[in-house]
């Protein structure tokens, strides 16, 4: 019931950037089964997001996975959080459960930390399958949406404004926003110079401008 | 390589970003450097995303168009940081583009 309840919950946010994330896929070249498989196979509509976009500019395989992954570095941090209720549990469900690490599962777990055992896993699987199967359904809607709408070469910046959505987040510290500043900067330039390598270039530099920053920050 | 197989490469990549600390090492071993990275690397690749994505769409638009998806894409970053809605941003970027390839290109 209280993953229900949780699914509930997300489910207004996970429509809309689920069928934004189908139009816009439905715009490239990924292709619709693609599209519509990596929904719950990636389970993560920023990987998703980064991996189109990049596959549909030409991008190698090494920059779409190391950009996909790197967007979702998140996720390690969530997996470390999570480790303590998934350590006693059985091999199978540390495999299959984990896949179902998002932020919505995470922060709805972490709402309820009196489940454990059975209890929890039960919660996570109702709650990770519950989000899967709103997700692809969206992703889904947005798919079939997508070829009947006019030509709209500007669709990109519905990518842009969900990556606007997520990063604004991340710009409390300032370590965080001299790396965005940094790999903004450095992104165009560089897509200029090798077009497939020019997201990754920039947030090479960003990354090291953060860790700069860092260092230069007096201990507290 | 057609889009599926590079969509399971990095679903594939995602998975085992995910069992990093349920299976494969301890939680406890995250090393501090490795953990700063971590926290600049998402808004690093989200800036990157955003600005070279932005500046391949409106290269050959007229500067009156530009100067206007820049104003809604800034408006766009200031509603997602009071707001912190995915949502929201997911809506009015749709409505951005609507905007400018119905009303302001044709």
């Amino acid at each position: 019931m209280d993953a229900a309840r949780d699914v509930l919950a997300v489910t207004p946010a996970l429509l809309s950037f689920g069928v934004t994330l189908g139009v816009v896929v439905a715009s490239t070249t990924t292709g619709d089964l693609a599209g519509w498989l990596g929904a719950p196979l990636v389970y993560s509509g920023s990987a998703q997001l980064a991996a189109t976009t990049l596959f549909n500019h030409g991008a190698g395989l090494l920059t779409i996975v190391a950009s996909a992954v790197a967007v979702n570095a998140r996720l390690l941090l969530y997996s470390a959080a999570l480790a303590p209720r998934f350590q006693r549990q059985p091999r199978w469900f540390q495999l299959i459960g984990a896949h179902f690490i998002t932020d919505q599962t995470y922060l709805s777990a972490q709402a309820r930390p009196g489940r454990s055992g059975a209890d929890f896993r039960a919660y996570w699987l109702g709650v990770g399958g519950g989000v899967a199967a709103v997700w692809s359904a969206a992703v889904g809607l947005g798919l079939s949406l997508g070829p009947h709408l006019p030509t709209l070469p500007h669709l990109p910046l519905a990518s842009s404004a969900l990556f606007l959505g997520m990063l604004t987040p991340r710009l409390r510290e300032p370590t965080g926003r001299a790396a965005a500043i940094v790999a903004a900067a450095v992104a165009p330039v560089a897509t200029q110079v090798v077009p497939t390598l020019g997201v990754l270039a920039g947030a090479a530099a960003g990354i090291g401008a953060g860790l700069a920053m860092r260092k230069r920050q007096p201990a507290t | 390589m057609n889009g599926l197989a590079y969509l399971l490469v990095v679903a594939v990549g995602c998975w085992l970003l995910r069992l990093t600390f349920i299976v494969f090492v301890p939680p406890d071993r995250l090393p501090p450097r490795l953990s700063g990275s971590l926290t600049h690397a998402a808004p690093a690749v989200l800036a990157a995303l955003v600005s070279a994505g932005v500046v391949q769409t409106m290269r050959a638009d007229r500067p009156g168009v530009q100067v206007v998806a820049l104003g809604c894409l800034t408006g766009i970053a200031a509603v997602a940081a009071a707001r912190r809605s995915l949502a929201l941003s997911a809506g009015l970027g749709l409505a951005t583009a609507l905007l400018i390839d119905l009303l302001l290109v044709r």
